[in-house]
């Protein structure tokens, strides 16, 4: 068994590769995996935590932080082979925003206290955080926010309202874009503040998606006082802190993980209901295959020229969102649309087996599960925006 | 590795300075309808720049490179709509002669003074290629389909059947006893050829004549999707400069979402298609080459269509240069396999891959 101390940045690709299926293979409780009844699970709350703090045991946690913040140190590349090896375990995905954005932001951009006192308590789940950014009139056109905080001597008082805020319910903390001044440019005027969502003032409120889940909540502030020393960066500089991390986030989004996972359900069924000899279904779920398959080697052809330039991602990740996003979608759309009548049941039902077992299924869930990854960390028609502008050279 | 690496960067960039000259030479613009003679000048110089036999092993006189180099030559020969069949005539025809091991025939491919071409196709949509021809007392009687670059003079290599199995012969298409019924394309023609007790050479056969075949049809898949792809990539590159100067209702055609985002799709169809091709150069199975070919085919006759509607009635002339690209993509996206079949093609490889 690894210790703490070694550093598994130094280690050969493959060996790293084989020592965390094998972790992975021992620790991971089986009743969490991914499967064809959820194939995107995703987990939150205790059993999140828990699964968080064995990784942070055994020296598997946060592989993109830096080793004296306590992270793994993990080069993009082993960041890669990291990722892939949680798919390949049917591994529950967790919305980290604390491990993902909110770490890595604080090491770049906070203060040396700041650091001290929050990064610990990420790791070992003490602190669980959401993202603040989106509010009503400012989702995709994220700069238009209007949510204020007004520094009254050593305080923020904040004032406003965030929605679309994933497993607000389920956290400790949230990170936010305020607006702190109004400027020329909407961009200017914006700054990122920490806040304890058990401040008095704070009021949260679930919203159920389409899935039937209520894993994005309304977040209200009325008053809410919050300490200067929250602020990360500089007054009035948010915008930039905030970007800094959109390159990655889009790299993360584009994973190929869930289309994989979706087109793993596909063929389930194909042969669940015996649709092998039909040639109009097969030659759809043969453009399905061939477009993962595809798209696999584009994501880890961009991937591999992020790795070797050692500069963070640029605009033309955004083609990776765009792309899987809508694979996802076509991929669990085909799913339903071969399940005939099993597609119009809403919720869980038994799929007699043709020539396999009978099988759980939520046709209904994974279908809606993939709505929403074409619409947040900006919507599609934004990504293609950004595209047509910075990578097509097309005039606006 | 980098050896390697600096190598196809200077064979680009050489290759870049000769297809502009092309290109912008009286005799580059294709017509519609009509087969367009192989120009042996043009051949010639290509033969000079080493390009007729970069894949023959040096001990036949040639460059010896991998497939994959040959790929990146024809990714920018698509760049310049490049109307010469050097997937069929020069490709195609040095894997059999280097399977063959002979020596005096590679030299006349080599030095571009002999035309060679690979006349294997049975029927259309399908990869058979040893029935409908078949060698009897050294004569060869039978058809031979979509035989491309067959020019007066040229050198025959058939694929027939004999009593011992799959051969692979030499006849001139001059020889008697051939009819050549001949259909234009882009870069030239197709020839359906009747064969009648025709005299032949024996090449290839057995197991080494299918084999010999096979490496030429792979190679010709992956050569075909490198250039769709990179014929792509200009087609699209054009279309962008025209939505970026021509101005409608006071404001650019770029300015138009509907138009923009059409161009952003097709970008990312191109990555694709970029991205299999290389895969498919370096691994070489049977599944990523399928996939290379069902992409690039597929996505270079969308591009290349959707030019015509972006370019608006501009489009649908011939005094711009997006037919010659749509007829380029049409003849490589149709030849060696559809987007259809290959996705088959690929969907197959992919299950015994899983099952074995």
């Amino acid at each position: 068994m690894n210790s703490l101390n070694v550093n598994r940045d130094e280690m050969d690709d493959a060996d790293f590769r084989a020592e965390f299926r094998a972790f992975l293979a021992e620790h991971y409780p089986a009743e969490l995996k991914q499967d064809f009844h959820r194939p995107f699970r995703r987990l939150r709350g205790e059993p999140a935590n828990d699964w968080q703090r064995t990784l942070q045991k055994h020296g598997w946690r946060a592989p993109a932080w830096p080793r004296e913040s306590g992270g793994m140190g993990l080069s993009f590349r082993k960041q890669l082979i990291y990722h892939e090896e949680l798919e390949h375990a049917g591994v529950a995905r967790i919305i980290d925003l604390g491990e993902t954005q909110l770490g890595p932001t604080i090491i770049k951009m906070g203060s040396p206290e700041q650091s001290e006192y929050y990064l610990p308590r990420i790791l070992n789940c003490e602190h669980v955080w959401c993202q603040g950014y989106s509010e009503p009139n400012a989702g995709s056109d994220l700069a238009s926010l209007r949510t204020s905080a007004e520094l009254d001597g050593d305080e923020f008082v904040v004032n406003g309202q965030k929605i679309w805020t994933t497993h607000a319910n389920d956290s400790t903390h949230i990170f936010t874009l305020v607006r702190t001044g109004k400027f020329e440019k909407k961009q200017q005027g914006i700054s990122f503040l920490l806040i304890d969502l058990d401040t008095p003032g704070i009021s949260i409120r679930p919203i159920i998606n389409l899935a039937g889940e209520d894993e994005f909540c309304e977040v209200f502030f009325e008053n809410v006082r919050v300490p200067k020393a929250n602020l990360v960066g500089e007054l009035h500089q948010g915008w930039t802190v905030a970007k800094a991390l959109l390159g990655y986030e889009r790299v993360w989004i584009g994973s190929p993980a869930l289309a994989g996972k979706a087109l793993a359900l596909g063929e389930h069924l194909v042969q669940q209901l015996g649709l092998e000899d039909d040639r109009g279904v097969m030659d759809e779920l043969a453009q399905l295959q061939a477009d993962l398959h595809d798209y696999r080697l584009l994501y880890s052809r961009t991937c591999d020229a992020i790795a070797d330039s050692g500069k963070a991602p640029g605009p033309e990740v955004s083609m990776l969102k765009v792309y899987a996003s809508e694979l996802l979608h076509r991929l669990t759309e085909f799913n339903v649309e071969i399940g005939a009548e099993y597609g119009a049941v809403v919720g869980d039902v038994e799929i007699g087996g043709v020539s396999t077992a009978d099988m759980q299924a939520d046709l209904y869930w994974q279908l809606m599960m993939a709505r929403p990854v074409t619409i947040f960390a900006g919507a599609n028609e934004i990504q293609r925006d950004i595209l047509a502008k910075t990578v097509l050279g097309l005039q606006a | 590795m980098q050896e390697m690496d600096e190598f196809i960067a200077m064979l680009r960039d050489s290759a870049e300075g000769f297809l502009a000259d092309f290109q912008a030479s009286p005799g580059a613009k294709t017509e519609i309808a009509v087969p367009r003679p192989l120009n042996r000048e043009l051949w010639t110089a290509m033969a000079e720049l080493g390009w007729l036999g970069l894949l023959l092993p040096e001990s036949q006189g040639g460059l010896a490179l991998p497939v994959s180099a040959a790929a990146e030559l024809a990714d920018v020969m698509g760049r310049y709509r490049f109307p010469v069949p050097y997937i069929e005539a020069a490709i195609m025809p040095a894997q059999i002669l280097a399977a063959a091991d002979n020596e005096a025939l590679a030299a006349e491919l080599i030095s571009g003074e002999t035309l060679f071409s690979l006349a294997w196709q049975d029927r259309a949509g399908s990869d058979a290629a040893f029935a409908a021809c078949v060698l009897s007392d050294g004569q060869i009687s039978g058809q031979k389909s979509f035989v491309a670059a067959v020019e007066p003079g040229s050198q025959l290599l058939v694929c027939v059947s004999s009593v011992n199995g799959p051969a692979i012969v030499l006849v001139n298409s001059d020889a008697d006893g051939i009819t050549a019924q001949r259909s234009a394309t882009a870069s030239g023609s197709f020839c359906q050829l009747s064969f009648d007790k025709v005299t032949c050479t024996p090449l290839l056969a057995g197991t080494g004549a299918e084999q010999a075949l096979a490496s030429a049809i792979a190679a010709g898949r992956l050569l075909a999707s490198a250039f769709l792809s990179g014929l792509s990539r200009a087609c699209l590159r054009d279309t962008v400069d025209y939505l970026n100067q021509r101005q409608q209702f006071g404001r650019k055609l770029s300015s138009f979402q509907s138009v923009s985002h059409r161009c952003v799709d097709m970008h990312i169809h191109i990555e694709l298609a970029e991205a299999v091709w290389r895969v498919a150069a370096e691994a070489g199975d049977e599944a990523s080459l399928s996939a290379a070919k069902a992409r690039a085919s597929d996505t270079a006759q969308d591009v290349c269509r959707q030019a015509v509607q972006l370019h608006g009635a501009m489009g649908f002339t011939e005094e711009c240069s997006v037919g010659e690209y749509l007829r380029l993509a049409l003849q490589y996206g149709n030849w060696l396999g559809s987007a259809k079949s290959m996705r088959r093609a690929f969907q197959s490889a992919r299950t015994a891959e899983a099952l074995a």
